[in-house]
């Protein structure tokens, strides 16, 4: 019996080593992972390429088995079947049929999840709507370019409405607002309970929708917390004005001189090229261009967003329950306050929030920030440094 | 559903791959340059069998392709694609997944095996409404081939009992251990070997006294269980013309190719025996010691007649020749013999040498036991008084007698194919878990001719162990070899739907349900057994590190 308080997926000394033909040790992928993600937790699992992040889930999803240590999926073991029907996977590649349409590939996962014909119909409209690709629905896989074939393989994910999310890079292809939106959808998700595990190299994913995340190098977990604490900066303070004129700019500097405090930098805020980019697109769709792609997507599937779950498993009725008493306890994430208007133009909304001015962080490096306890700044550095070599805008995040 | 979940993909997706379409493709072009390539020997019997064989084994061979490369790629390909990712995160067993992918080939395979049955059995009965090179010809066509018959093989001869007596004889005369010596001198085999050598020595002596005829003398066969009752036909006819006790009557082809020539015919009732017989009438004449029933005897030209026709039963033989024959043509006289009653019916025959013949005798000459006896009197050559040794093996004669339909007989046949090619689906499947989609062919295909031609191999080493009983070690080998394949793989080659439907032998229920029994829940049960468990252990997700 699993209680609300239980853990999601729960890994004790988890350990994957894969093993040559002549089971002579070849590579460690997973070293002793202490996991235990919780009940309506977006949880992010970061690191570099090759670090064990999606040998990690797959070990969640009963694809690969343990060498040694436990993992449990919903209180049952990854290779139970009746687990499967709460778990939505996406994983790293749309490992899609290139021989079947949008429509027909969806019919046949909601036929898996033994989803009688009109919930099933009903779903793939929506979902279909919600990932902009009703238009095309008919075109075969085959055809589609990555992202499209990206949003795809999410709406499968999340036909049978599931109590879990499993993504591996998921925004991986996705052009910005595809990314957007998927963000959006996350967050939407997560606050209506479900539990969201995402593996990512792109650190703005992560620190954009997460809650948690647990840093991999090599197999072995290097830092794991919440994303506010492991990057907040104790040292330096920031505030953030209407224009000031270079008088009062001066005066603030004598100011802090007076108090001894160091003024690191004045710079004047800049927008992030994603908020352009959708800025541009926004007006392109205004005037009505045509596109042979997939468009900017409608609402959150009904069943995605709706108060009462469809599929009502044991979990989903004690989250919700839980959800409804509005008394989040120490132990559970702090679920952000955005609320999705579905109704409202999507694009709009995106552009109206999140105005932060970018900061320069070089400078920042001349007072280090402090460690967090449990923090690998060297895992961290390199993660940034990968991460700073995309340009903003580029096809991932 | 999950199960037919698959099935239903699987089925989508080999239908939109190209193998299927050029499946379909190469079976219309073979079954439409069939007619105009394959001849046959100039009659109609010739062409339908022609299309019956080269139909069904053309069929059975592409599908046998089709169903491999089908079968093991639609699991390994999910596996190297990593689609089986998206499909193993579902709620469904592996054993699921694998049963649907196979169930889904035999569904394609049904799809296939309909359309090409469908065409072979159009076609057939689209030529068997043309015209036949003569009655013989229209005979052949309605009797044995569109029927379906039961065939009956002969007693076998005492032949133990002379190996014994034989045997019993060396010993006695003091040469038993003196033969012993010989073979092992001669062919260094153990002595047990020489003793079974020796055995089977005296066997084919003796057999050979039973099935080899020297000119002038006779040999005879027994039959039993010969239950030809209530398989006559009857059907309309015509009166066209008239003579006293003698009528012409036309009829359809396909019931008049239901007569015997001299045999009898029963018209509304009344028996007469037929005195001419041509592929669109026959005349017919009725016994002159009694009279006529006023119903037969006021019939004019014109008027419609109910036709009942006896049950036949054929006797098919192939004869061999010792020595030269001048014209290749073999004299016999044949008397088939009513054990009970003791009636005969006696015809002279000119048979090719070593070419298959049929002698068609009324049914009524199987006695109430269902025995039959038949005679075979080896004749000089009505010219030159010339003659050979003639031998007839025990393989190469039997009864044969209708026991149902074409139709019927078809299906069945045809069933027996979807039932060996969803076997190799299975092996197909079973490869495609746990082997890529190269290395998964190789392995099926190469077990498929072990499957075809099991028959033909265990008579080779037959042969060997005979020939050259030296070779001991390879014979044992290839025995214990073809023993273990033979014992997983069904045998193809005796369950041959071609053969059956050539040969218009019935495939009965019970053999239907055999098969059923050990080439679909048995063999193939154990083949998908193995593939669930392969799969169920088989880590499905790749090295990615």
């Amino acid at each position: 019996m699993i209680r609300a308080d239980d853990n999601v997926i729960t890994t004790r000394k988890l350990t994957k080593i894969f093993r040559d033909f002549w089971m002579r040790e070849k590579v460690t992928a997973v070293y002793e992972l202490d996991l235990d993600i919780m009940p309506r937790e977006v949880f992010g699992l970061l690191g570099p390429n090759g670090s064990g992040k999606s040998t990690t889930l797959k070990l969640m999803l009963g694809l690969l088995f343990p060498t040694r240590g436990l993992v449990s999926v919903l209180g049952r073991r990854p290779t139970d079947v009746a687990v499967k029907s709460r778990i939505g996977f996406l994983p790293e590649d749309s490992y899609l049929y290139p021989f079947l349409n949008a429509r027909e590939t969806l019919d046949f996962f909601g036929r898996l999840f033994h989803q009688p014909r009109r919930l099933r119909r009903r779903r793939i409209d929506m979902l279909l709507e919600m990932v902009g690709l009703s238009s095309v629905a008919y075109r075969r896989l085959g055809e589609y370019s990555k992202g499209m074939q990206r949003r795809i393989g999410l709406a499968g994910a999340l036909i049978n409405d599931p109590d879990l999310l499993i993504l591996d890079e998921p925004t991986s292809g996705m052009d910005p607002i595809g990314t957007r939106q998927f963000k959006d959808l996350i967050k939407m998700l997560a606050e209506r309970g479900k539990t969201i595990l995402l593996s990512s190299h792109l650190l703005a994913d992560v620190e954009d929708v997460c809650h948690r995340v647990c840093i991999l190098y090599g197999g072995i977990q290097r830092a794991i917390g919440p994303v506010d604490e492991l990057l907040a900066h104790r040292q330096v303070t920031q505030i953030t004005t209407e224009s000031l004129d270079e008088s009062l700019v001066e005066q603030i500097r004598r100011l802090l001189a007076e108090r001894n405090k160091k003024l690191i930098e004045i710079t004047t805020p800049r927008g992030r090229l994603e908020e352009l980019f959708l800025k541009i697109v926004s007006e392109a769709q205004a005037s009505k261009l045509t596109t042979g792609g997939a468009v900017a997507g409608g609402q959150v599937a009904e069943f995605l967003r709706s108060a009462t779950p469809q599929g009502a498993g044991i979990i989903e009725q004690l989250v919700s329950s839980a959800a409804s008493s509005q008394q989040p306890t120490a132990d559970k994430p702090q679920l952000r306050p955005q609320r999705i208007e579905p109704d409202k133009n999507m694009l709009e909304s995106l552009m109206a929030e999140k105005k932060q001015p970018a900061v320069k962080t070089e400078k920042l490096q001349d007072t280090p920030p402090q460690k967090t306890p449990t923090a690998d700044q060297a895992v961290i550095n390199e993660l940034l440094d990968e991460n700073s070599k995309k340009p903003h805008g580029s096809k991932d995040f | 559903m999950g199960i037919w979940a698959i099935t239903r993909h699987t089925l989508a997706q080999c239908l939109r791959m190209r193998i299927a379409v050029a499946f379909i493709l190469m079976l219309a072009g073979a079954l439409l340059a069939m007619p105009l390539l394959l001849k046959g020997d100039g009659t109609l019997a010739g062409k339908i069998q022609t299309l019956l064989s080269y139909g069904s084994s053309f069929t059975s061979l592409l599908l046998s392709l089709v169903t491999i490369f089908v079968s093991v790629a639609v699991v390994s390909s999910d596996v190297r694609n990593k689609q089986i990712f998206i499909t193993a995160t579902k709620p469904l067993a592996r054993w699921q997944y694998v049963f649907g992918r196979w169930l889904g080939v035999v569904l394609l395979n049904v799809i296939l095996l309909g359309l090409a049955g469908l065409s072979v059995y159009l076609l057939a009965v689209h030529y068997r409404s043309g015209q036949a090179l003569n009655a013989a010809d229209r005979q052949k066509v309605e009797t044995e081939l569109f029927a379906s018959r039961r065939a009956v093989r002969p007693a076998l001869p005492p032949v133990q009992d002379e190996v014994a007596q034989s045997l019993q004889r060396l010993h006695t005369e003091g040469l038993y251990e003196q033969a012993l010596g010989n073979i092992m001198f001669q062919t260094n085999i153990d002595r047990e070997q020489a003793h079974q050598y020796l055995v089977d020595t005296i066997r084919r002596q003796a057999m050979d006294r039973f099935q080899t005829a020297d000119p002038g003398r006779t040999l005879s066969w027994r039959f039993s269980r010969i239950e030809p009752k209530g398989q006559g036909s009857s059907g309309p006819a015509k009166v066209a013309n008239k003579v006293k006790y003698l009528y012409r009557l036309t009829a359809d082809p396909e019931l008049i190719g239901q007569l015997l020539p001299n045999g009898p015919v029963r018209v509304d009732g009344t028996e007469g025996r037929i005195t001419r017989l041509e592929w669109n009438f026959f005349d017919l004449e009725f016994p002159q010691d009694q009279p006529l029933p006023p119903k037969i005897a006021n019939l004019t030209a014109g008027d419609r007649v109910q036709i009942g026709i006896d049950p036949t039963v054929q006797i098919t033989y192939r004869a061999n020749a010792s020595g030269d024959v001048p014209d290749n043509v073999l004299h016999s006289l044949w008397l088939v013999i009513n054990p009970t009653t003791g009636i005969v019916y006696r015809e002279y025959r000119s048979d090719t040498v070593r070419q298959k013949a049929t002698l068609t005798v009324p049914a009524r000459l199987v006695d109430q036991n269902g025995e039959l006896e038949v005679r075979y009197v080896n004749m000089p050559h009505p010219q030159t008084g010339a003659g050979v040794s003639v031998t007839i093996a025990l393989d190469n004669i039997g009864v044969t007698y209708r026991v149902g339909g074409f139709d019927g007989n078809f299906v069945r046949a045809w069933f027996l194919m979807l039932l060996h090619v969803s076997f190799l689906a299975a092996v197909g499947v079973a490869a495609g878990t746990f082997l890529s989609f190269s290395v998964g062919c190789l392995v099926s295909f190469s077990l498929l001719p072990f499957a075809m031609m099991s028959e033909w191999l265990a008579g080779a080493i037959r042969t060997m162990q005979y020939d050259r009983p030296q070779a001991g070690a390879i014979t044992f080998v290839s025995k214990a070899l073809l023993g273990v394949i033979g014992s997983i793989l069904p045998d193809f080659s005796k369950a041959s739907a071609g053969k059956f439907l050539v040969e218009a032998t019935n495939v009965s229920w019970t053999m239907l349900a055999e098969t059923v029994f050990f080439t679909l829940l048995l063999r193939t049960g154990i083949v998908l057994g193995v593939a669930f468990l392969i799969f169920h252990r088989r880590e499905l997700a790749r090295v990615q590190v």
